[in-house]
């Protein structure tokens, strides 16, 4: 099973808005904690002013500028991202993001968003810069049954342990359809009821299996939850009610389209209304690489 | 728990109370049909018909335990008005019109049924569905004041009645009015009769024997003069109810001629959407008169209703519904089981039979009096004065729907009913497109707490109302009965009464049934009106003052608590509160408000429970969470210590030289948790032994001194009543350890 870490190189695209400065220092710090190589792009002209403008910013953060390189590139922002990535095979893809976006913007996708549907690698989409840069507590990851989630566990776990984080608690989600979702009666509540507790302790197994490997190498505090309740919706709306700080989730299956959204389902979930900041793992970059 | 099964052997058990009780029952549901029939205009033994095809088929397949069937009364005006407009001059036509009308709806329900719709009387706003009855009330009673009195005048709607009142008076019949009235009095005084033998017999048998008696007494049969104080009146057979004297006769088949027409279709779903909405309800209601707590299967019922609808068109009946009155009886006389159905049908059917020629005897003004009653209960004048203190909005919904049904008829006014409910909510959310969004996306997520196996967590997010709740009860029906529910609404923006409404009533069945049921997060919601049921919403702002605010139902079971133990219950919102800076726990957070605060003392030593608004980080950044913490302020300092729930990189970390302070001999202890304090040795003296057995038994906080006072801390979200009684047990008995 591939795994996409350790994460080599670490990239972001700058931009001179007012977050810029809160965007860079986070990367620089993600990058030096991850202790990997930081690609800053520019979607834009190239000029002496906004390079020393840049350089100047990168001093702040204090990292090493031997392991910062700086790309302009001109044409459509998202191809640009997505290009620079592949071509500095950049395993992390940092981004800041508005927790929740108008219908709109949803509908004809932000930057950051159509980021997360096309990204080849993996992903960190930042709401909360503040919070990342004081302490990374909760972490919760998806441990839906299927082949990324392993990888998708143990990255989180990676990950959580470089940032410092304390907790990391793996949500099952169940989808309720596969038993029955009726209880009309009694007796249908009794079914139903006895159907459910079966499908947990088989997905309950098959996560302990999980977390007894992440335990050999070393593990944050591990909790796991299965939750009855529709793919990608469940696990955003367990983080924000348990205040969780990142979310980590697979990649998506396939590209995701102007449809995904219109009817919405697993990522789009999420991607609607970050809960908080959201690491989407993609497993296929590495093969490439 | 169930004292009865299911099938064969359930009926065992319960046949003789059945058929006990299913003699009243017969008695009342003859009556009440055949009132119910002369009032929708059709003949009177078509809404007796329901009651026998109801039990003698439906009841083996139907899907509630104690129903007993029969005809919807909600359908009064509409068939009445259906026969009419289907039928013109010719009453007889427009019946079979009518009828085939109902055997159409009655697929309609099947179908429904079928995809598991049962819901659909929960989509219905609460204030439209109470204003459909109370207009429903008022149809019955301006159709049966004619009756009442005597008169031959008959008015269609309540501003006909103003209009012909003068005439009105002037044409009553005094004999007949004497019945009426006397009919009257009986319905609304027998429950106010303690006499055991007047109690025994219901009241609408009381008022069916006395009126045969009467209309026997003064000849009404006959067509007598009667001369009074020099005043001559007329009795004859047409004040009495006209029965054919064949039963056969009674049976009239559907004519299903004018199905291309727009009429009939409008007919068709005016009596599917009715007859749904009131079967619907009465199940619910039945449900909760059940003395063995059964839940019964609402789509099962709506599929068999309609079917039993269908065979009881056929035969020239009116629809089926599971009624509410038959089967209150039918529990208060000890019925228990299904076959209570089956024996008052029979019953029904052999009292018809045998006694048609006495029945023929009933004056129509005696069963005018049973229908103006149950007008007049379906009007609740009771509920309409509580309407105010819901809230403006409410006054809004409930009177424009009264006004357009009583001008229309009840398929419009459930239309206007709802549009005028999402407007206000439209207001009140001001934006369409949150409205729309909130019926495409889920909103709850139900999920077990860790430690303990039978507590749900149920969190809403987002907007909640009448066109998403069944969302909302899907995900709570699935949660075993005896189940401890915690509904968490803080996340929630906005509530509106529907879904409050809803809420008390799962509340009241979830307890009943053995189970917990408590909501939490809606303390520092805003509501329109002084009701604890009113609309909630979040707005930015100050809330008002405790005494101008209705409680929450956990803020009152809160309050009832500090009483019993003689706390004090401080309900104000308090800003700017300095106190929680010293605890580490809230060292990045900032405490925004407090509020619901309890306060006690154990030995001049103060205890402290608060809920707390806190956030984390700034700006768009910020993220809002809730909590309840305690504090135990002691008068002697204490060395500074935490104590929290171990967890596995503790353990290493414990053994490379780590600050986490162990006991020995007590072994639960340090391995559970991770006790951490800049001063080992005052630590160590401040746990004595009896302290620490005391955790290791009761701990299930976090803990934090402050050199002064402790920080108990839960769950980062409110906690329900009950966790609030058990935090205050441990704290009481934890000042209690340390002091000793």
């Amino acid at each position: 099973m591939p795994v996409p870490f350790p994460f080599k190189t670490v990239a972001t695209a700058i931009a001179f808005s007012p977050y810029a400065e809160a965007n860079l220092h986070e990367s620089a710090r993600i990058a030096k904690m991850l202790n990997a190589n930081l690609v800053l792009i520019h979607v834009g002209a190239e000029t002496t002013e906004k390079l020393n403008q840049l350089e100047l910013l990168v001093t702040q953060t204090g990292i090493d500028k031997e392991r910062v390189k700086i790309e302009f590139r001109e044409g459509d922002a998202v191809n640009c991202i997505l290009d620079s990535c592949k071509e500095n095979t950049v395993d992390l893809l940092i981004a800041g993001a508005m927790k929740k976006e108008n219908l709109l913007k949803f509908y004809t996708g932000s930057i950051a968003r159509n980021l997360c549907r096309k990204a080849e690698c993996s992903i960190l989409l930042l709401t909360d810069r503040s919070v990342i840069r004081n302490k990374c507590r909760e972490i919760v990851v998806s441990g839906s049954n299927h082949d990324k989630t392993e990888g998708t566990v143990r990255t989180a776990n990676y990950f959580g342990k470089v940032l410092g984080a304390e907790h990391i608690t793996i949500v099952d989600e169940i989808d309720p359809k596969a038993t029955g979702n009726q209880a009309d009666d009694d007796a249908q509540l009794a079914e139903t009821a006895l159907k459910r507790k079966e499908l947990q302790r088989k997905e309950e197994e098959r996560i302990s299996s999980l977390k007894e490997q992440l335990e050999l190498d070393g593990s944050l505090s591990v909790n796991h939850k299965c939750i009855f309740g529709k793919a990608g919706y469940t696990i955003g709306h367990y983080s924000t009610a348990n205040g969780a700080d990142l979310l980590v989730m697979n990649s998506p299956d396939s590209k995701l389209g102007i449809m995904d959204r219109v009817f919405t389902h697993d990522l789009e979930y999420v991607l609607s209304d970050l809960p908080c900041c959201l690491m989407i793992v993609n497993q296929t970059a590495k093969v490439i690489a | 728990m169930k004292l009865f099964s299911n099938g064969l052997k359930g009926w065992k058990q319960s046949w003789k109370g059945d058929l006990r009780a299913s003699i009243s029952v017969a008695f009342i549901a003859i009556p009440l049909g055949l009132g119910i029939g002369l009032a929708s205009g059709v003949p009177p033994l078509a809404a007796v018909i329901p009651c026998v095809v109801g039990g003698l088929f439906v009841s083996w397949i139907s899907g509630g335990n104690i129903t007993v069937h029969s005809t919807p009364k909600m359908l009064i005006g509409v068939t009445a008005a259906a026969v009419v407009t289907l039928g013109g001059t010719n009453l007889l036509l427009g019946y079979q019109l009518f009828l085939a009308a109902v055997v159409i709806a009655g697929g309609i329900q099947l179908l429904l049924g079928l995809f598991r719709l049962g819901v659909i009387g929960d989509l219905i706003p609460a204030s439209v569905i109470k204003s459909l009855l109370s207009a429903v009330g008022v149809i019955i009673i301006v159709k049966q004041i004619p009756d009442l009195v005597g008169s031959p005048i008959h008015p269609s709607n309540i501003i006909d009645l103003i209009k012909s009142l003068p005439e009105l008076i002037q044409s009553v019949n005094p004999p007949v009015l004497l019945i009426g009235s006397i009919s009257l009095a009986i319905m609304f005084l027998h429950p106010r009769f303690e006499f055991p033998i007047i109690k025994a017999v219901p009241s609408a048998v009381w008022v069916v024997l006395l009126s045969i008696a009467y209309s026997y007494t003064l000849g009404f049969s006959d067509g007598k003069q009667l001369t009074i104080l020099d005043y001559n009146f007329a009795v004859g057979s047409s004040y009495l109810i006209d029965l054919p004297s064949n039963i056969v006769d009674a049976i009239a088949t559907p004519n299903f001629s004018q199905w291309k027409t727009g009429v009939f279709w409008n007919i068709v779903v005016a009596v599917a959407v009715i007859s749904s909405i009131e079967g619907v309800l009465s199940a619910k209601a039945i449900d909760r008169l059940d003395p063995l707590k059964r839940k019964s299967n609402l789509n099962k019922e709506l599929r068999v209703v309609g079917l039993g609808t269908i065979f009881s068109g056929f035969i020239g009946g009116l629809p089926i519904i599971p009624g509410i009155v038959p089967s209150s009886v039918g529990v208060s006389h000890n019925g228990k089981g299904q076959l209570m159905d089956v024996f008052q049908a029979l019953l029904v059917l052999a009292l018809v039979v045998l006694l048609s020629n006495q029945l023929q005897h009933i004056p129509l003004a005696a069963l005018a009096g049973i229908l103006v009653h149950t007008g007049y209960k379906l009007f609740n004048l009771k509920e309409i004065l509580n309407i105010y203190r819901i809230g403006w909005d409410q006054i809004i919904i409930f009177s424009s729907t009264l006004i357009i049904t009583l001008m229309y008829d009840l398929i419009v006014g459930i239309s206007i009913g709802i549009l005028v409910t999402l407007t206000i909510h439209i207001i009140k959310l001001r934006s369409v497109i949150k409205l729309f969004t909130i019926l495409f996306r889920p909103n709850v997520v139900a999920y077990q707490e860790y430690d303990e196996y039978f507590k749900f967590h149920v969190s809403v997010k987002g907007y909640c109302n009448f066109l998403n709740y069944p969302r909302l009860k899907n995900a709570m029906d699935v949660i075993p009965s005896d189940a401890s529910i915690n509904l968490d609404l803080s996340l929630a923006e906005f509530i509106d009464h529907t879904v409050m409404e809803h809420l008390a009533e799962y509340e009241e069945n979830h307890i009943r049934r053995g189970g917990n049921f408590e909501v939490i997060g809606i303390d520092k919601h805003f509501s329109t009106g002084n009701h604890p049921l009113a609309m909630r919403f979040k707005k930015e702002g100050k809330l008002p003052l405790p005494e101008e605010r209705i409680l929450t139902s956990r803020q009152q079971k809160m309050q009832a608590l500090a009483q019993k133990l003689e706390w004090g219950f401080d309900l104000s919102v308090r800003r700017y509160i300095t106190t929680f800076e010293k605890f580490h726990f809230f060292k990045f957070k900032t405490v925004d408000s407090v509020y619901n605060k309890l306060i006690g003392t154990v030995d001049t030593n103060a205890i402290t429970i608060q809920d707390v608004d806190f956030h984390e980080g700034e700006l768009q950044f910020k993220s809002e969470r809730q909590t309840t913490v305690a504090i135990l302020g002691l008068n002697e300092p204490i060395p500074l210590f935490t104590i929290e729930k171990e967890n596995f990189l503790d353990r290493v970390a414990a053994f490379a030289g780590y600050d986490d302070i162990d006991f020995q001999n007590f072994k639960k202890f340090s391995n559970t948790f991770r006790l951490k304090g800049d001063d080992e040795k005052a630590v160590r003296a401040f746990f004595k032994p009896d302290l620490l057995q005391f955790l290791e038994e009761e701990l299930q906080y976090k803990l934090e001194s402050a050199g002064n006072s402790i920080l108990i801390i839960g769950k980062e979200r409110p906690m329900s009543e009950a966790e609030v009684q058990n935090l205050i047990h441990f704290c009481t008995r934890m000042l209690y350890v340390i002091l000793r």
